[in-house]
């Protein structure tokens, strides 16, 4: 991939830079920030995390699950030892689906995030610096190789403190 | 000083990046381990190794080694579990239910007692396993398909707090660990050589680009969101270990709220106890304040007096009830061969905690350290009182005995403690003891406020 990463020092300057890039006519943008910075992350990519589709999902399998679970196997031995009680209880049977409803929902949570946050990035392979989880932001342009000159011009005037071709 | 001042890290007008390499810098430099840090190391396994050999001897002998007869099956290994249990919850409070209250004073402690709730739970699992007369057959307690289709019981309370605690560990692990993975990529950019490869595993590989922080913030969010329920589940599900049988003294529906109280209010000690040596030891008073130590006493405060409610509301069903059999229950407990312990957890549960409605004391480390642990021997001798007090007086007259805990008994509880302080100086020495990334954004909110999008998050 080719571009341009410029290392800022100060959190307002890259914002100002992230807002004006894409009126440059580069929108494959990327920032980096030694902290979550919703309104950073935002200005690169809009719009609400999917992860929270996986978080419903895992907990609807896992309260499905614990209701299969406990109702099927009471009917593997179906004794009616139970005190009167219907053989499938239902009050006793919701803490294990409440349970597993938990436990499925964080689950299929982490693999979202590793899904989208992790594996997604690491083949993008993005350069770094290590700066970044120090103090530094950072703003990543992609560009065609003719333009990397011009992106450089423009990331010095919005306050960069330093750039790198790559 | 107000509140807001005195938790803030001193006011600094150098620019953002220097104040927060300064952050890295002061938390890194605590995680060079000295001669005294595996002198002591090492004294915890010791004393962990003496528990096994106890618990060997047991395994051995059976169970006549313990103090544990007839009536009172249930003693020092049971009231242990639900005290490391309990110990776990603050964490998850700290964690998970304030981070979903914007409480943003918690992001100094958080790392800690989130630590402090995986250690707790890999501790409290260990005594269901060492109460077991044939500790090799544990097994039997998953459901599993076996030869005879035959499956557990799921009306069984003890079925449900293997699902519950199981969960817990599981899903306090992971969330400890996806907060982790920012600050590991900070430890991976200053370390070199093997322990860099290590810790660029660990870190996943995270560089800190918008698109990971997006989908980090919005999964750490909905963990804590799935931990919160779950924490108060987790200690329900214990409390009806006891509530769900008919033993007068377990028998009660407030055992789940009174439980979880009690549960937040010993961890919450638990976090006091830990974190004034800590963070002295660690050199970290710029970051957790003696501010930070006095919001944790005034939850303390809280908790307590939900605690003591419990308590009078517990003796109010008794005598209210008229049941002879309540009612004797909760006279042995005040008058009978349990009564030293239970005046003693008055002692410490009920009237101690109230000096932190003194501003002066709440902020001496002193007294807090002192206050917590008598909160926590408090704590002990509550679930102690409550479980073995009540079966050694369940009905029938002719049945009732007594019980304390045998020599072995003893050891293994000390080894427990052991087994989790060596797990907490191991996170402490080798995992950064605050969470770099939060400390970071409340520095920059500290300086300049929300941003303008959170402020339409929050209106």
């Amino acid at each position: 991939m080719k571009g341009v990463l410029g290392i800022f020092e100060d959190r307002e300057d890259l914002v100002r830079a992230l807002k004006e890039a894409p009126g440059q006519g580069w929108t494959q943008l990327e920032a980096f920030s030694p902290y979550p910075d919703q309104e950073l992350y935002e200005l690169v990519e809009p719009g609400k995390s999917p992860v929270r589709w996986m978080t419903l999902l895992g907990g609807l399998t896992g309260g499905i699950c614990g209701l299969a679970l406990t109702i099927w196997t009471t009917l593997q031995w179906p004794l009616l030892i139970t005190g009167g009680k219907p053989l499938i209880s239902l009050p006793p049977f919701l803490v294990i689906v409440f349970e597993l409803t938990i436990l499925f929902g964080a689950l299929a949570t982490v693999t979202g995030f590793l899904y989208w946050g992790i594996l997604r990035r690491l083949f993008r392979s993005l350069p770094y610096d290590s700066r970044f989880s120090q103090g530094h932001f950072g703003l990543w342009i992609e560009c065609s190789e003719g333009e990397t000159q011009q992106v450089i011009e423009w990331i010095k005037k919005t306050g960069a403190t330093e750039w790198k071709e790559h | 000083m107000s509140d807001q001042e005195s938790i803030q890290p001193s006011p600094d007008t150098r620019p953002e990046a220097a104040r927060f390499e300064k952050v890295n810098r002061d938390v890194l430099r605590t995680l060079l381990p000295g001669p005294w840090y595996f002198a002591l190391l090492a004294f915890c396994l010791m004393v962990f190794a003496l528990g096994v050999w106890a618990w060997s001897r047991q395994v051995g002998q059976g169970l006549e080694v313990t103090g544990l007869r007839h009536p009172v099956m249930w003693g020092a290994y049971i009231t242990t579990f639900v005290f490391w249990v309990g110990i776990a919850h603050s964490g998850t409070l700290i964690s998970a239910i304030l981070f979903l209250f914007r409480a943003s004073w918690r992001a100094a402690i958080s790392r800690a007692a989130e630590a402090m709730t995986v250690f707790a739970v890999m501790t409290a699992g260990l005594f269901p396993i060492v109460h077991l007369g044939r500790p090799w057959l544990f097994y039997w307690l998953l459901p599993y398909p076996n030869q005879r289709t035959l499956w557990v019981n799921f009306r069984s309370p003890l079925i449900w707090d293997v699902f519950a605690v199981g969960t817990y560990f599981t899903v306090s692990a992971v969330f400890f660990y996806v907060g982790l993975v920012p600050d590991l990529a900070v430890l991976r950019d200053n370390s070199t050589g093997w322990k860099r490869r290590i810790f660029a595993v660990a870190s996943l590989g995270w560089s800190g680009s918008g698109r990971e922080w997006k989908h980090f913030s919005s999964a750490y969010l909905f963990l804590a969101a799935l931990a919160t329920p779950l924490v108060i589940s987790v200690h329900s599900v214990v409390s009806w270990d006891f509530a769900v049988a008919i033993v007068p003294g377990w028998h009660s529906t407030i055992f789940a709220p009174y439980f979880v109280a009690g549960a937040i209010f010993s961890g919450l000690a638990m976090v006091l106890t830990i974190l004034i040596p800590a963070r002295a030891i660690l050199k970290l008073k710029d970051y957790i304040t003696v501010g930070h130590l006095e919001k944790v006493a005034q939850m303390i405060i809280v908790s307590s007096l939900i605690v003591s409610y419990a308590y009078l509301t517990e003796l109010f069903f008794a005598w209210y009830s008229e049941n002879p059999f309540e009612q004797t229950v909760f006279l042995s407990r005040a008058v009978g061969d349990f009564a030293p312990l239970f005046w003693l957890m008055v002692l410490c549960n009920c009237l101690a905690p109230l000096l932190f409605f003194f501003k002066a004391l709440r902020r001496n480390t002193v007294i807090l350290f002192t206050i917590s642990l008598l909160i926590n021997v408090g704590m002990w001798t509550e679930r102690f009182v409550i479980i073995s007090g009540s079966l050694a007086r369940e009905y029938a007259r002719a049945s009732w005995d007594t019980y304390s805990p045998s020599g072995v008994e003893w050891t293994i509880l000390l080894a427990s403690a052991a087994w989790f302080a060596f797990w907490f100086l191991l996170f402490i020495r080798h995992l950064p003891a605050l969470p770099l990334a939060e400390v970071k954004e409340s520095i920059h909110h500290a300086a300049h406020g929300p941003t303008p999008l959170q402020q339409e998050v929050n209106t």
